[in-house]
């Protein structure tokens, strides 16, 4: 009978101390379940905090500004026509005979990455030299381009006695463009640093000779994160 | 002389007293010690809450910086983003200069050159014309000796000669230059 009631006893205070024990113990894990979720996470903010605070403003403001003048966002157009009329006149080469066809004025639905092109053709004609200079020349300007085609008439005037060879040039051209990222993700992803090729990549930016383009400017009430002006 | 009757029953209810007592006891120092415990875990749950409450101020804190720091991020985001495309197209960029340099350094004067295009395999299909033979016999032998710039001819072959209505020699040349394809 004694034996009987110590047994019950011993059952209650077991049950009482689950009862009572119990949520502590889950609370105690759940704080430090959330302790630990807030250490990974501060540390990754003070990671990428680090990582912004060390990276030279000035440097990243002219690096995106010439990326964007090389490497476009958008379809550079009036950017391309406006580079190569100013690049023959340079040369002093006459320039026409201009053909694109320049798609969808909208948005493609396109992905962040997608890199796009956009291309066209031209006649250039003078010079033989002065035409080499300009097809040298051509690919380090901006906005960034591709010869595709070249179709040279090397032809010297026989009317004239002249040392010059003159030449007309059909050059088919590829221009890239690729569109910006749309948002920067979690607050807490990491940001990436670039490694020392990527940084002689970005070097070889200030290389790309440009041209003034005349554009409209229009005023518009929203702010694009990523429109750095150009 | 005294008896006795009892002295099995006592020393029975003695014991069954003194095993009572000490489970009492054990019950007793059981009960304190769980208490203890339940009170340590309990401050412990408060300790870490209190760090989990600094650690939120201090989150809150960084993620405010930053957010000052927006402007670098997008523009660190968006290199990034750009520079894989980039340096592909600089590498393409390179390889087609090479070749048109190549190319420009073979073709001698009076040359009409339809146009020359890479293909997939890295063949270049040079089609054109020239007005006189030596004309065409220049343009081979510099196909034939071309040593300038970064590219060499590995491969060349004349897959057509013909003579125009003006007189005028056209061809049509396939040349392999070393790493065009690549």
């Amino acid at each position: 009978m004694r034996n009987k009631q110590l047994m019950i006893m011993s059952g209650i205070a077991l049950v009482l101390g689950i009862i009572v024990f119990g949520p502590t113990l889950s609370n105690l894990h759940k704080v430090i379940k959330v302790n630990k979720q807030q250490k990974t996470e501060l540390n990754k903010l003070e990671e990428k905090l680090q990582i912004l605070e060390g990276i030279d403003k000035n440097l990243i403001t002219d690096r995106v500004k010439k990326m964007e003048m090389v490497f476009p966002s958008d379809k550079p157009i009036v950017e391309l026509l406006s580079s190569l009329s100013q690049l023959s006149a340079k040369h002093g080469l006459s320039f026409g005979g201009v053909s694109l066809s320049p798609g969808a004025l909208t948005d493609e639905k396109k992905g962040e990455t997608d890199l796009s092109d956009l291309t066209f053709s031209f006649e250039v004609g003078g010079e033989f030299n002065s035409v080499l200079k300009f097809l040298r020349e051509l690919e380090n300007t901006a906005p960034l381009m591709k010869i595709d085609k070249v179709g040279l008439t090397i032809k010297t005037n026989p009317l004239f006695d002249i040392i010059t060879t003159m030449v007309a040039a059909d050059i088919d051209v590829s221009a890239f463009y690729q569109p910006a990222p749309k948002s920067l993700g979690g607050i807490s992803q990491p940001v990436k640093l670039l490694s020392r090729s990527e940084e002689a990549i970005l070097s070889r930016l200030f290389n790309f000779t440009k041209f003034q383009a005349v554009l409209p400017v229009v005023q518009t009430g929203k702010t694009d994160l990523f429109d750095f002006g150009q | 002389m005294e008896v006795n009757l009892f002295a099995k029953k006592i020393k029975r209810l003695r014991d069954r007293q003194r095993i009572k007592k000490l489970a009492g006891k054990i019950l007793l120092v059981s009960m304190l010690m769980l208490a203890l415990l339940m009170v340590a875990l309990s401050a412990l749950a408060l300790r870490i809450a209190s760090s989990n409450k600094n650690l939120e101020q201090k989150i809150s804190l960084t993620k405010n910086k930053i957010l000052e720091l927006q402007d670098v991020e997008s523009k660190q985001v968006y290199l990034v983003s750009k520079l894989g495309s980039f340096a592909n197209l600089l590498k393409l960029q390179e390889r087609h200069q090479a070749v048109a340099e190549a190319i420009f350094n073979m073709i001698p004067d009076g040359t009409t050159l339809q146009g020359f295009e890479v293909n997939e395999k890295g063949t270049i299909d040079l089609a054109g014309s020239v007005p006189a033979w030596s004309k065409l016999f220049e343009l081979l032998k510099r196909i034939k000796e071309q040593t300038t710039g970064q590219l060499r001819v590995v491969q060349a072959q004349v897959n057509r000669i013909s003579f125009g209505k003006t007189g005028a020699i056209n061809f049509g040349i396939n040349i392999v230059l070393s790493g065009a394809s690549q």
